[in-house]
């Protein structure tokens, strides 16, 4: 039988917008982080846009969103894909230790961003929430209960993914533990930042390249403190 | 008459990680009834191309036993019901059989079977059904997945009654149905617009103009080289369109081939009239008779002849056309 050529042309075909993966950064940037913590948290967070901008499949699905709480809560940079963030976050460390309000506002942030996709037909995967602490937290407590109670609504239906990390001896591990009914919370070892950031990257890209069904295969944790 | 084609081809992410593909189609023609069946196995269970190969076969089977009886049906429940249960036994035999969980062989599950003029649509998970009509495409059903791109239902879901679409018309105006599961519809469904790509009809006229062996080889082609690219998922397609009537000319032509010359042109008018009567519906022996001005045997014998160059079966004491009939098409 001769072969016929049947082809489809470009003006046969659709482009949809790539998946994404929305990431918010919750970073305790009290004034106990001053001096080598805050430095090696900013090094961290330097090594995760790294990573993300030169993994192929991660670059167009990865948006990231900072948030600081240090004094006040603050939002550093907004979800946006990493070439719209050309300039790496920079923390300094300050202050109190607002922990409600700052997951207060990553979670509104993120609703906003999920609406966003909504209306504009973009598919996404489930948001990560990574919330790192040295202490305890000191904001407003009621607002600080009601953040772990939506946090942990939101666990519940399966509509978050937390990462809760203690940092250094003081962490409140109780409270992170609260936010995270499911996933025990980790202490970094020592200020490991630069190996968390590294296997978060890892780990976004994974997520990117999965399919519907896949349960996804996180890289293995190495920067915990199994002690 | 109508024509069915369908065709799947490896992800490149599993290509990369030494998975098989998992999406699996299935087309027949069985007891006058066409179905086309798609399934995507999930991605973490070890067997679902086992799964999504089995659900696809045997949809298609039962649906050709039972179709009278689902169009028919006024509790469309109680044949969503019937369609599960049925699949989900098969499943349970099939993981028994390879030693697996029943989860293990999960797969989404599209079909459409379609008999004289009336079909049945059925969805479960992701994917797109859409069809062409007078006034161009259209979306039967879309994917019904959770909030995230990686969340769907399975046949092997929860409560999977909840989240089957069924679908039940006439296709008076109906002239071609797709199925495409999610990694092709990256390249044919507008997801922000809700709108197919001019891609699914192209398709479709594909079959209508030329023999499905064809097709089934370009549908192949483009898949690998134009329609994976856009994704790391598996890809596959499914078609049933409406194809032109065979014209009586071109009975005798076929007729000619298959005899390879060697019938008389007595022998090549009825004959070619006999398979315009089948092509339209199956009939008993009776039935054909009522066309022509000849005796019963003489008939009979031609039946017999027919059914010997394999262009006509016989079920029941029903005559209808011979599936191979179409590859000649």
């Amino acid at each position: 039988m001769a072969y016929i050529n049947l082809s489809l042309r470009d003006q046969d075909l659709v482009e949809n917008p790539t998946p994404r993966v929305p990431v918010v950064l919750c970073l305790d940037c009290s004034g106990s982080m001053n001096g080598q913590p805050i430095e090696e948290l900013n090094k961290g967070v330097r090594l995760f846009y790294d990573a993300i901008r030169n993994d192929e499949e991660a670059r167009w699905s990865a948006e990231i969103c900072v948030i600081s709480f240090g004094g006040s809560s603050e939002c550093v940079v907004d979800f946006a894909n990493i070439d719209r963030q050309p300039v790496v976050p920079y923390m300094t460390a300050q202050g109190p230790t607002p922990m409600g309000e700052a997951v207060t506002m990553a979670l509104d942030l993120l609703d906003k961003r999920k609406n966003e996709y909504k209306s504009k037909g973009v598919d996404y995967f489930q948001p990560w929430l990574v919330l790192m602490t040295d202490g305890q937290p000191n904001g407003d407590p009621r607002i600080l209960e009601s953040s772990i109670e939506r946090t942990r609504d939101l666990i519940k239906n399966r509509k978050l993914t937390i990462f809760p990390i203690g940092i250094g001896p003081d962490a409140d591990m109780g409270v992170l533990k609260e936010y995270s009914p499911e996933r025990t919370p980790l202490k970094l070892k020592g200020l490991n930042f630069s190996e968390f950031f590294i296997w978060l990257g890892k780990s976004i890209s994974e997520v990117s390249r999965s399919n519907p069904g896949e349960k996804v295969k996180l890289p293995k944790v190495g920067w915990d403190d199994l002690n | 008459m109508w024509k069915c084609v369908d065709e799947a081809v490896v992800g490149l992410s599993h290509v990369k990680n030494n998975i098989p593909c998992q999406d699996k189609t299935y087309s027949s023609y069985k007891n006058g009834v066409y179905t086309i069946a798609l399934a995507d196995g999930a991605g973490s269970c070890k067997a679902s191309d086992v799964g999504a190969s089995l659900v696809t076969q045997k949809i298609s089977e039962y649906l050709s036993e039972h179709f009278d009886k689902f169009i028919e049906s006024s509790d469309e429940n109680s044949v969503k019901v019937e369609l599960t249960t049925f699949l989900l036994e098969e499943l349970t035999k099939k993981a028994n059989e390879l030693n697996v969980q029943m989860n293990d062989l999960s797969s989404t599950l599209l079909f459409v079977a379609l008999k004289d003029n009336q079909y049945i649509i059925g969805h479960i998970g992701d994917g797109i059904i859409a069809g062409l009509d007078k006034l161009g495409l259209l979306v039967f059903s879309r994917p019904t997945n959770g909030e995230y791109l990686n969340t769907t239902y399975f046949i092997t879901s929860n409560a999977v009654v909840d989240h089957f679409k069924l679908i039940r018309s006439e296709c008076e105006d109906v002239y071609g149905f797709i199925l495409m599961s999610d990694g092709s519809a990256e390249s044919l469904y507008d997801r922000a617009k809700q709108t197919l790509g001019q891609g699914c009809e192209t398709m479709m006229r594909w079959l209508v103009d030329y023999p499905k062996e064809d097709v089934k080889m370009a549908l192949k082609d483009n898949l690998e080289k134009i329609i994976r690219k856009k994704t790391s998922d598996d890809c596959s397609i499914a078609l049933l369109v409406k194809g032109k009537d065979l014209e009586h000319l071109e009975l005798k032509k076929l007729l000619k081939r298959r005899y390879e010359g060697v019938i008389t042109l007595h022998q090549l008018e009825l004959k070619s009239k006999i398979l315009e009567i089948v092509l339209k519906k199956p009939l008993p022996l009776e039935g054909i008779k009522r066309y022509f001005y000849i005796k019963k045997r003489v008939i009979k014998r031609m039946l017999t002849e027919l059914i010997e160059k394999e262009l006509l079966t016989v079920s029941n004491g029903f005559y209808q056309i011979h599936p191979s009939f179409y590859n000649d098409l």
